[in-house]
């Protein structure tokens, strides 16, 4: 390699250089910060050129306004150049009011281990107003959650079937979710609090599932075609199209329709009645967005692009070339300028004016799957049972919400857990299960995160047992056992358990 | 008089107006402002009496997190035994080698060419097995490496290893094989390979280009698309393979893509990724990536592969290991050059490469029937711990890297003595971006890996399942 810097940026302890010293404050207290303190330090530290893009992009509309005016003028260029069929002029849509505000003063790290689902989760969605959301898992159940709060509101037995899909309606009050792989839906009444009722669709349905948005239809896709059906009690299905891409313009009177041969095309949604076609494609369609008013459309395509659409006349305005790879495309911003994709570790938006990646969002340590809040201003991770929340307004950061089911966590298996394991292969877990009796000989501390059932404000209080063990954390609190001396975890015998 | 309160490392990484307070035996990592520095200095002293309650407080959070006190270092690894007993052999088998990678450390193809005989390998397997006899193990390892490509040697390798397994049924015992290759392998020898080893490492710089670029054939066509194939034969039969890139100025930019490109056209256990060895063709102009580039492709490329549960390393930068030394060629590891020689360092794969000497140890003794290892080499080799080299001594990493590549370092002494090289930059910065990833880990504000372990004794009797 080339030449190196061969100054150490580190000193074994001694006192500090004087220039810290002076820096600081000599007098100063001691202090121990935590990385939320440096919120500078993290970027530097990481070293990652993609930053400085990231934080241009996420602070400002600079390089979109750069982007912009990059194109080419054409009186100031005297070079010839080969002719180009002008693009019709892009105008974004004015962004609405954030409506999803998450707060979390607890480390996010007090969620670790905790599940959310008895199984894995396999589908999600917020509520269009980002209020609550939605789980549908592996097996059995759907959950509906507190955004704010993490708590657990509803949830719902499906017949020990597997779920695929789950969507609000937008006025709260039913959800809908896909089970059986795929042979019913089912709409459950949120505002029915006890009886577990529910409407069902004997169908062939997958995937995409979506109300209307004056709450009175149902859309699914199913087996190379969809379905709509009225919401209603009883559902009745009032058409099927012949293609299993869809969406449903926010104005609830258009239907966005790709089928099998690339065609585009916008349907009425009451129904079904073909309005006209919009733009017939080079490669079959992924996915569908509309934009908040309608106007134009984000089209996800088999070959990898991302076409920008205006509806009015189906002119494609910018085509938007994405990289090799696993790639999806999970919404156009709420100002429609942008649209939101994701592909491994990160997410970019990319301007939909001018096609180019205007920045690189790198939420360290994301791993599972992304659902966007409909503001795109916070971000679920759904990772096998757990479920945590990301605050996207600025530089990513993992909230503390804690998404938590007693139910989930029954006496004798491990809750709250957080392993290490060292070089010799020895992995050891700091965590007790709900309701378990401390170990004697350990000295323990409660540490409380809301429980379920109840929606109670957080923070719960919880008395901190140091006595040296028997003691026991109540139901809805539970209890995370640090262990403070040697042998912690020497566990009880069964029979000790009381 | 009382002991100081603090008895271990304890290393202070300044970090714009703050300082990283790292502990590695103690496995303690916090951030603090000089007031904290300045007091832990004095425990390191001796005792001393709070003189505020944050002090008070600060003095407590010390002890709670074991950074104090007498005990709490977690062991330093070191040799397994104290005599000259290696259980794994690994056999250089050729020169010879159907790419011609830019870089290669060991000229790979364009030296002279040497296979090793069945016989020598024969008998390296068998110093082997009895050495793991002698230690009591069940079971010994036989491994397959450069200088050239392994399976050119092909009769020797399949013959070599179905005598090492004859052996260890003799003996009741295992043997494992290992190999590093290039991936350029017939669908024959992939599924003899599939069949025999418990794994292996493959050379892959990336994308196509990438790929193509840096390791060409002979005649200087590309190799991506039969390294993908063999990666597709090992996933489709559920053989577990590592891959390693290599990393030069050229294809630095394109390290986050290829990870990806990797990772997405295949599922390998392991990905190390290395900035280019200014070794043998290494050494031409042009190819040495600089430190901070490689730092900085690193990080993002570790980024990607991620969510993908990939194993991805840097070799001297491994938090979870305590060591005083990189590996094993300081003193423990036999591996054979093609003309039998004894090694200690698979990138001293024949007598030609420099510092060759330095690193073999001995050979075989036909008359006495026996190896006969120069026993002030290995001891020259054996003395070559962390504690030894001067620069490392205040550095942060050294418990973890343990002084990093004995070979590389003797292309940087000066006057004899190591004096760092742009390794040590690459891995103070990767080594920081772990401790910070636990601190993060840990809820963003202390790591305590003390409180985290517990000695195989502690084991607890009873689980909550019971």
């Amino acid at each position: 390699m080339p030449g190196f810097n061969a100054t150490r940026p580190h000193f074994e302890l001694r006192r500090v250089p004087a220039k810290h010293q002076e820096a600081e404050g000599q007098a100063g207290e001691v202090e121990v910060y935590e990385l939320s303190d440096l919120p500078a330090i993290a970027p530097a530290l990481h070293l990652k050129r993609r930053d400085l893009l990231t934080l241009a992009g996420l602070s400002s509309t600079a390089l979109f306004a750069a982007a912009c005016s990059r194109q080419p003028d054409a009186r100031s260029d005297p070079t010839p150049t080969p002719t180009i069929t002008p693009r019709p002029t892009f105008t974004a849509t004015p962004p609405p009011q954030h409506v999803l505000t998450v707060q979390a003063s607890r480390p996010a790290a007090e969620c670790l281990g905790l599940n959310a689902a008895g199984s894995k989760i396999v589908a999600a969605a917020f509520s269009p107003d980002g209020f609550l959301f939605a789980t549908v898992e592996e097996k059995d159940w759907v959950r509906v959650w507190n955004v704010s709060t993490g708590g657990l509101l509803r949830k719902y037995r499906q017949n020990n079937d597997r779920g695929t899909a789950v969507a609000f309606s937008p006025d709260r009050s039913r959800l809908a979710s896909i089970a059986d792989d795929g042979k019913t839906v089912f709409i459950y009444n949120l505002n029915d609090t006890g009886t577990n009722e529910r409407e069902t669709i004997v169908t062939n349905a997958r995937g995409s599932l979506v109300f209307s948005p004056d709450n009175s239809l149902l859309a699914f896709s199913a087996a190379g075609k969809m379905e709509v059906w009225t919401a209603a009690s009883p559902p009745k299905k009032t058409y099927e199209l012949g293609a299993e891409c869809f969406a449903i313009s926010p104005d609830g009177r258009h239907l966005a329709l790709a089928g099998s041969t690339n065609q585009v095309s916008l349907h009425t949604l009451s129904n079904g009645n073909l309005e006209r076609p919009l733009a017939q494609l080079k490669s079959g369609v992924k996915s569908f967005f509309f934009n908040a008013d309608g106007s134009y459309l984000a089209v996800h395509c088999q070959d990898k692009s991302i076409q920008i659409m205006r509806v009015e006349d189906g002119a494609v305005l910018q085509s938007i070339q994405l990289t090799d790879g696993d790639l999806s495309v999970l919404a156009f911003s709420p100002d429609g300028r942008t649209v939101l994709t994701k592909r491994l570790a990160y997410f970019a938006l990319w301007s939909a004016q001018s096609g180019i990646m205007v920045s690189m969002i790198t939420p360290y340590g994301f791993i599972g799957t992304a659902v966007p809040s409909p503001d795109l201003t916070v971000m679920a991770e759904i990772y096998e049972k757990s479920i945590n929340l990301w605050n996207f307004q600025g530089t990513p950061k993992k909230l503390g919400v804690c998404f938590f089911d007693k139910d989930t966590m029954p006496v004798g298996s491990k809750a709250l857990t957080y392993q290490e394991t060292d070089a010799a292969g020895i992995t050891r877990t700091y965590a007790l299960p709900c309701g378990a009796p401390i170990p004697s000989g350990a000295a323990c501390t409660c540490n409380c995160v809301p429980g379920t059932g109840l929606d109670l404000p957080p923070p719960c209080s919880c008395v901190s047992d140091t006595s040296g063990g028997g003691g026991f954390c109540s139901c809805n609190k539970i209890c995370t056992c640090i262990p403070v001396r040697k042998y912690c975890f020497v566990m009880f015998k069964p029979e000790d358990r009381h | 008089m009382n002991p100081p309160p603090i008895q271990t490392d304890v290393f202070i990484i300044p970090i714009l107006e703050t300082f990283l307070v790292y502990a590695p035996l103690r496995r303690v990592a916090f951030f603090t402002n000089p007031a904290g520095v300045n007091l832990l200095e004095r425990l390191r002293h001796g005792p001393i009496e709070p003189e505020t309650t944050e002090q008070d407080e600060f003095l407590r959070f010390c002890a709670e997190i074991k950074l104090t006190g007498s005990e709490g270092d977690f062991p330093i690894t070191t040799f397994d035994v104290a005599e000259y007993l290696p259980n794994e052999v690994t056999l250089f088998l050729t020169t010879r080698c159907n790419l011609r990678c830019v870089y290669c450390y060991a000229d790979g193809g364009e030296t002279p060419e040497r296979t090793m005989t069945l016989e020598t390998a024969k008998r390296g397997i068998d110093f082997v097995c009895q050495s793991a006899r002698a230690r009591g193990l069940e079971r010994f390892g036989v491994g397959y490496h450069g200088g050239g490509e392994p399976t050119q040697n092909w009769r020797v390798l399949t013959e070599s290893f179905a005598y090492a397994k004859e052996l260890a049924k003799a003996n009741g015992m295992e043997v494992y094989g290992s190999m590093a290759t290039n991936g350029v392998l017939t669908p024959a020898k992939r599924a003899w390979i599939i069949e025999n080893f418990a794994g292996v490492n493959l050379s892959v710089d990336g994308c196509p280009t990438v790929q193509d670029a840096q390791r060409p054939t002979p005649g200087g066509k590309g190799s991506s698309r039969a390294v993908l194939e063999t990666m597709r034969a090992f996933d489709a039969a559920g053989f577990p393979y590592g891959v390693r890139l290599t990393v030069t100025a050229q294809s630095v930019d394109r390290l986050p893509e290829s990870v990806a490109y990797l990772l997405e056209h295949g599922h390998p256990k392991r990905m190390q990724v290395e900035p280019v060895y200014t070794l043998g063709r290494g050494k031409a102009g042009g190819l040495a990536v600089d430190s901070q580039g490689f730092v900085e492709a690193y990080l993002e490329a570790k980024q990607i592969a991620a969510p993908t549960g990939v194993d991805f390393y840097y070799s001297a930068a491994r938090l979870d290991v305590l060591t005083n030394r990189f590996c094993q060629s300081c003193g423990e590891g036999f591996s054979l050059t093609p003309s039998g020689l004894v090694s200690s360092c698979y990138e001293v794969p024949d007598d030609t490469v420099e510092y060759a000497e330095r690193f073999l140890l001995g050979n075989f003794d036909e008359q006495a029937g026996q190896y006969r290892i120069d026993g002030e080499k290995l001891a020259r080799l054996r003395d070559y711990r962390v504690e030894q080299i001067a620069w490392c001594q205040d550095c942060f990493c050294k418990w973890h890297c343990g002084g990093d590549c004995m070979y590389k370092s003797q292309h940087s002494l000066q006057e004899g003595v190591f004096a760092g090289d742009p390794r040590c930059e690459v891995t103070r910065a990767l080594t920081l971006d772990l401790i910070l990833e636990r601190i993060r880990q840990s809820g963003g504000k202390v790591w305590a890996g003390n409180l985290e372990q517990a000695s195989p004794a502690d084991e607890p009797q009873y689980s909550l399942e019971n």
